[in-house]
């Protein structure tokens, strides 16, 4: 082996520039160790740590571009016995110069083989981003789609099943009231209104719970409650029907149902995509089924107040109670931060009031015929309930008193 | 650091040998039995160099613990055992200078010359190559032991060779890795059972694993009566 020295080429610049790298050869123990090469005048010079050197002479020197980076070049002799190779960054333009312009060309085909590699690699994982995100996508869009389909096609029984259960297990905020003078005017309310939804079979069925919540809400199949809070707060007995309408509609659009099987569907879905791979599809798949619960419900109560409007329309209620809870909505609780409203259930004041003004214009005149009902009997009869526990002892459900139950989850429910 | 390999092939574990101030750095948990007076020490930097939050959070990534444990001998000829979790063979790699990438957890344990580090293996490959996001880099000089499901066989590669996904235990960084169907039609690989492969190209070594975890949990998973 020679003695390594400083060695000029023509050019007179010294070339004595050492990478790290490795070697393979079959007489080192485990054929392998790690070098120093040195790129003399006229052949690429290694030496380990042991002493042992290895010498290619430039005009053998076979080039190949590969490893785990992709970016190693390795140097072979002749009979391909020693392999040379380093990863350094600036080893192939040092090579190139060191052997003066002898293997420029192999250096040339072997960079651009590398860079067409590592381009279709690029394009691949691109493609496969692209592609993965369209499978999810399209799926998340067609579940929503197939959800509601299904839903639609399921007899009312099944609602009527499941809303009667629900009230079972639901804890009641207060003592239901039998009084007929206050259940009478709004089941006339409901009747009118029934006699126009959009589904057959649909058995309303009111109850009147004594609670300052101002709430009310349908559970699927029919189930109607309504708090003696929301009889006290409404204006005007419009706005009473307006939310006993948007409530109704929840239940004939078959809202809730839509609800339980998308969120399955999603799951199930996701989960037989992804499998259990790994943590980080998990969470998307817990995101993607966040979102769609929460974005369905807002685009749902949507539906339910156009849909209320409708009904309001066809029983010959006057809808515009609708916009003008809305307005009195505005007006106690003012708006969500811009930010908040894509995470609320419910879509801001503002564009309820506009889209629901919209569709009443877009309605046919129509002579509507006033509610039928004393407005200042009932809600004084109310407002009498609410203080004297004792008119309200005649109730059936007594154990309501020690019940709890979370306000922020009924305001979902309720359209107001 | 001297070490033993027992109870090979399926019931591996690693015993070694300290003497007086030196250090390995194990996996958590890999510790099986010790003989008394070690300074055990668990930190999220590696002794070899560098460390600290992010390298621990990458190295969760790559499937092995955020923490790493450093056993320091305190007297002449202390024996530590160490074992994996899983059923298998543990390997003894020497590093000189070069650079082993290693599927995630399978590193058991190195000197405290080694580097440990991790990289991203690329979206393709990570989606198919049946192992974790990351792999575990391990560079330096010094000793390394890895663990396997099952059986580990060396293969020297030269030229080109084909390993099934979820197979892989590590291999040198001389080789170059990608994703690849098993033969000439993508519908005949699936069919076949094959499916994609990882492909090996260059020169180096390459260690293999007998078995799979995913296919044996597979198998497993279904018959477990939940709890």
């Amino acid at each position: 082996m020679p003695a390594l020295h400083q060695t000029a080429d023509q050019q007179g610049v010294f070339v004595t520039q050492k990478f790290s790298g490795g070697v393979f050869h079959a007489d080192l123990s485990d054929g392998r160790a790690g070098v120093e090469i040195e790129l003399l005048h006229s052949h690429l010079c290694a030496s380990t740590a042991d002493g042992d050197a290895f010498v290619i002479p430039y005009e053998e020197c076979q080039l190949e571009i590969g490893g785990y980076t992709g970016k190693m070049l390795f140097c072979r002799n002749a009979d391909r016995s020693v392999t040379l190779f380093s990863e350094d960054k600036q080893f192939p333009k040092a090579l190139a110069l060191a052997a003066g312009g002898r293997l420029d060309d192999q250096l040339a085909s072997q960079l651009s083989k590398a860079k067409g590699e590592s381009r279709r690699g690029a394009i691949f994982s691109f493609g496969l981003v692209a592609a993965t995100l369209i499978v999810l996508v399209s799926l998340y869009f067609g579940i929503r789609a197939g959800a509601n389909r299904v839903t639609q096609s399921l007899p009312v029984s099944l609602d009527r099943e499941l809303g009667k259960a629900a009230y079972q297990a639901m804890p009641k905020e207060g003592s239901e009231i039998t009084d007929p003078l206050v259940t009478e005017p709004i089941q006339s309310i409901v009747d009118r209104l029934a006699d126009h939804a959009k589904v057959e079979g649909m058995d309303f069925e009111l109850h009147v719970i004594d609670s300052a919540t101002v709430n009310a809400y349908c559970l699927p199949g029919g189930t109607m409650v309504v708090y003696t809070g929301l009889i006290s707060a409404a204006e005007s007995p419009g706005q009473l029907a307006a939310v006993i309408s948007h409530e109704m509609a929840h239940a004939t659009l078959r809202h809730g149902l839509s609800r339980i099987s998308q969120t399955l569907g999603l799951t199930a879905a996701v989960s037989l995509l992804i499998g259990d791979t790994a943590g980080i599809m998990a969470a998307a798949e817990e995101f993607f089924t966040a979102a769609s619960i929460n974005s369905y419900s807002r685009q749902q109560e949507t539906e339910a107040d156009l849909e209320g409007v409708r009904m309001l329309h066809a029983a010959a209620i006057d809808p515009s109670g609708m916009p003008s809870l809305f307005e009195l909505l505005k007006e106690e609780h003012g708006e969500l931060p811009e930010a908040l409203v894509w995470v609320s259930t419910h879509p801001d004041h503002a564009s309820r009031i506009e889209e629901t003004q919209n569709m009443i214009d877009s309605l046919p005149a129509k002579p509507y015929k006033p509610i039928d009902l004393d407005w200042e009997a009932l809600k004084s009869r109310v407002a009498g309930d609410s203080t004297k526990k004792a008119d309200v002892s005649n109730s059936s459900n007594e154990s309501s008193a020690d019940s709890t139950v979370d306000p922020s989850e009924l305001e979902q429910e309720n359209g107001s | 650091m001297q070490h033993e390999l027992i109870a090979r092939p399926s019931m591996t574990v690693a015993k070694l040998t300290l003497q007086a101030g030196e250090t390995v750095t194990c996996e958590v948990g890999a510790m099986v039995a010790m003989s008394a007076g070690f300074n055990v020490e668990t930190t999220s930097k590696s002794r070899g160099g560098g460390g600290g939050i992010r390298k621990g959070l990458k190295r969760m990534f790559s499937g092995e613990s955020y923490f790493l444990n450093h056993f320091t001998a305190t007297a002449a000829d202390q024996s530590l055992i160490i074992g994996p979790a899983m059923l298998g063979d543990i390997i003894h790699y020497p590093l000189t200078g070069g650079t082993l990438v290693v599927q995630g957890s399978s590193w058991l344990a190195s000197d405290t010359g080694v580097e440990i580090d991790t990289t991203w293996q690329g979206f393709g490959k990570a989606l198919f190559s049946g192992e974790s996001m990351f792999w575990v880099k391990c560079s330096g000089t010094g000793d390394l032991l890895l663990n396997s499901f099952g059986a580990i066989h060396e293969i020297e590669v030269n030229g080109e060779y084909t390993v099934d996904t979820g197979h892989i235990v590590a291999f040198e960084d001389t080789l170059q890795f990608s994703i690849g169907k098993a033969g000439e039609s993508l519908i005949g690989s699936f069919l076949g059972g094959e499916g994609l492969v990882c492909k090996f190209k260059g020169q180096g070594k390459l260690y293999c694993q007998t078995h799979n975890p995913p296919s044996f949990g597979k198998l497993l998973g279904p018959k477990l009566r939940p709890r």
